[in-house]
């Protein structure tokens, strides 16, 4: 299959808001499992309408 | 004196009809998952669902906890665990939800119904969906669920009164015999990510969802990606159906009534196909209309299993698809249609082995929905039209610049954009064929030619009108024809694309 490139090794995850993946960055190093989104941006997005039910 | 509150494929606490009767007992309750080994060890089972069904359990956990619960996590065969527990703490009931699973939860349930009524222990099952239990006819099914889907829901307990017993820690995925399956971009589990895919997709990704849902490439964000969610019930399809009509009932433009009304209509589709296999079990392992049972070879040839399994068959966008989806754990609704089809008409292989290999693949694998389809798109049932998936017409038409079939197909970096989908025209074909990458395993207008006459010999054979107008009797959705008529061309050419009709 495709050459590995160093960055394709290391794990990613979907964010749930944009649907993107994103890769594993050292400052999520100890707490990755607990990672859910790709950026302040979208955990923003996400934060801002808990109130309202879904 | 506890209940026993079993949570199975409905890891939540909102609107949770089960619950809300537990707690209406007014007695403690132990809140208990069971990890079942024998279950992990069936061929439709893999890491990626395992992965998924752990980070559910853990948000489910920290919502009982914040309730003054706790999620009491037990490893084992089912009826013993059960049986232990009842044992201990004077258990007077068991209340779940009536699950529609694979053949194996459904032996499991009989045993456990059958231990139960053994022990004088009432085992009170709550449905969570539109499906029915011992539904006796189709027809009045559609306004069932519509009712259903109008209550309001179940707002989770403030606090709840539990027990606590000794839990144990999940089994790791080697402790159950679980290999890592390729999965490299999963998607979160768990209720928080399932409601952020919901109100995302409500938000903004969902206004293109109707022109867009086909794409590999745009499909990946414009459709609701709720699929996993819905299958281990960390969101209710309730909760669904209503935020979509709040978000319908704001009347909003510019694509977004179009996308909304056909994403319910989905979700609908939902229901309708777990009720099939809620009345007829067997589907998983059995051909709907029998007079195709033996028309494919029992035993699939093995080479042909394979090159389709890891996306080696020549034909680039089957290939980039299996590729994908192994990498990813998802597809949209085309494409899964078309490499099935391509399994059972092109490669005909027997749709046993492939969709078992497709369920491993699929992180939202939901019995229900899963083997009508794979029976719909291998023309097993005896009541849907034939539909054989071009996949060379497919490419072009879904991966129109290409970029997917490219990405997952680095191999093919030199080929040509007007050969990408059939690289073997390209008269530089001789260097990369065969070598980077295989000559097409079958040549794909002969193979579908094949199976399409081979299935309308069966279709002509003595005996098999009558055999499907059964079947029609039994499984088809009662949808009267003046609505699906109305809007005209569109609704024809909808019905035509997705003939969900089964
Ligand atoms: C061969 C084959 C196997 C499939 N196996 C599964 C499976 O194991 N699990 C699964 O959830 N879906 C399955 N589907 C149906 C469909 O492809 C997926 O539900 C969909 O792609 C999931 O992505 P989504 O949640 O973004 O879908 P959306 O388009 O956003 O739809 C929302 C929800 O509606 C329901 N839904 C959508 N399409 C269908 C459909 N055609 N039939 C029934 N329900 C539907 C699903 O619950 C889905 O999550 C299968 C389809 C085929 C052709
Ligand atoms: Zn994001």
């Amino acid at each position: 299959m495709a050459r590995m490139r160093k960055k394709s090794e290391l794990p990613s995850k979907i964010c749930p808001v944009c649907m993107r993946p994103f890769t594993w960055r050292r400052k999520w190093a100890r707490d990755w499992e607990h990672v859910i989104y790709c950026s302040v941006r979208c955990r923003g997005a996400a934060k801002t309408r808990p109130a309202k039910k879904i | 004196m506890t209940s026993i509150l079993w949570f199975k494929r409905d890891l939540r606490v909102d609107d949770h009809p089960a619950l809300d009767r537990v707690i209406s007992f007014d007695e403690p309750i132990l809140c208990l998952y069971i990890v079942e080994p024998d279950l992990w060890r069936q061929p439709d089972a893999s890491f990626r669902q395992y992965r998924f069904l752990e980070e559910s359990l853990r948000d489910l956990r920290l919502s009982l906890q914040k309730r003054g619960a706790d999620l009491v996590v037990r490893t084992g065969d089912a009826v013993a665990v059960l049986d232990d527990l009842v044992e201990q703490h004077r258990c007077l009931r068991l209340v779940s939800h009536e699950e529609t699973g694979n053949a194996w939860t459904y032996a499991r349930d009989k045993r456990v119904a059958a231990w139960a009524r053994g022990r004088g222990l009432p085992w009170i099952e709550v449905p969570q969906c539109g499906v029915v239990r011992r539904l006796a006819a189709r027809s009045g099914w559609q306004s069932t669920r519509d009712r259903f889907m109008k209550e309001p829901c179940l707002s989770a307990p403030m606090r709840i009164e539990a027990v606590t017993a000794q839990s144990a820690p999940c089994p790791t995925p080697a402790d159950l015999g679980l290999d890592a399956d390729g999965i490299r971009k999963p998607q979160p589990g768990g209720r928080r990510a399932g409601r952020d895919c919901l109100m995302s997709f409500l938000e903004y990704r969902g206004q293109p969802y109707r022109r867009a849902m086909s794409s590999p490439l745009e499909g990946a964000r414009a459709c609701s990606r709720l699929s996993p969610h819905l299958a281990l019930g960390t969101l209710s399809v309730r909760e669904a159906v209503q935020a979509t009509r709040r978000q319908q009932e704001r009347g909003r433009h510019g694509g977004w009534s179009g996308s909304l009304k056909s994403f319910q209509a989905r979700l609908a589709w939902r229901d309708h196909f777990m009720q099939k296999l809620e009345d007829q079990p067997d589907i998983e392992h059995r051909c709907l209309h029998p007079a195709y049972e033996g028309l494919r070879p029992t035993e699939p040839d093995q080479a042909r299993l394979e090159a389709w399994q890891a996306g080696e068959t020549g034909m680039p966008f089957v290939d980039a698809c299996m590729r994908s989806l192994r990498a990813t754990g998802w597809l949209n609704f085309r494409m899964r249609a078309m490499v099935m089809s391509v399994a059972s008409y092109h490669l005909w292989l027997d749709w046993r082995s492939s969709g078992h290999h497709l369920a491993r693949m699929f992180t939202d694998y939901e019995p229900g929905i899963h083997w009508s389809q794979v029976q719909m798109q291998s023309g097993t049932t005896g009541m849907n039209t034939i539909r054989i998936y071009n996949p060379v017409k497919q490419g072009l038409d879904q991966d129109r610049a290409g970029a997917f079939t490219r990405q997952w197909l680095p191999e093919l970096s030199a080929v040509p954009d007007q050969f990408l989908q059939e690289p073997w025209k390209w008269d530089g074909a001789g260097q990369l064929l065969g070598r980077r990458y295989p000559e097409p395993i079958v040549d794909v207008k002969a193979a579908a030619r094949a199976a399409r006459d081979a299935v309308w010999a069966v279709r002509r054979s003595d005996g098999f009108r009558p055999v499907a107008q059964r079947i029609v009797q039994k499984h088809a959705s009662r949808k009267s024809p003046s609505r699906r008529g109305r809007s005209g061309k569109s609704a024809a050419k909808r019905s035509a694309q997705m003939s969900f009709d089964f």
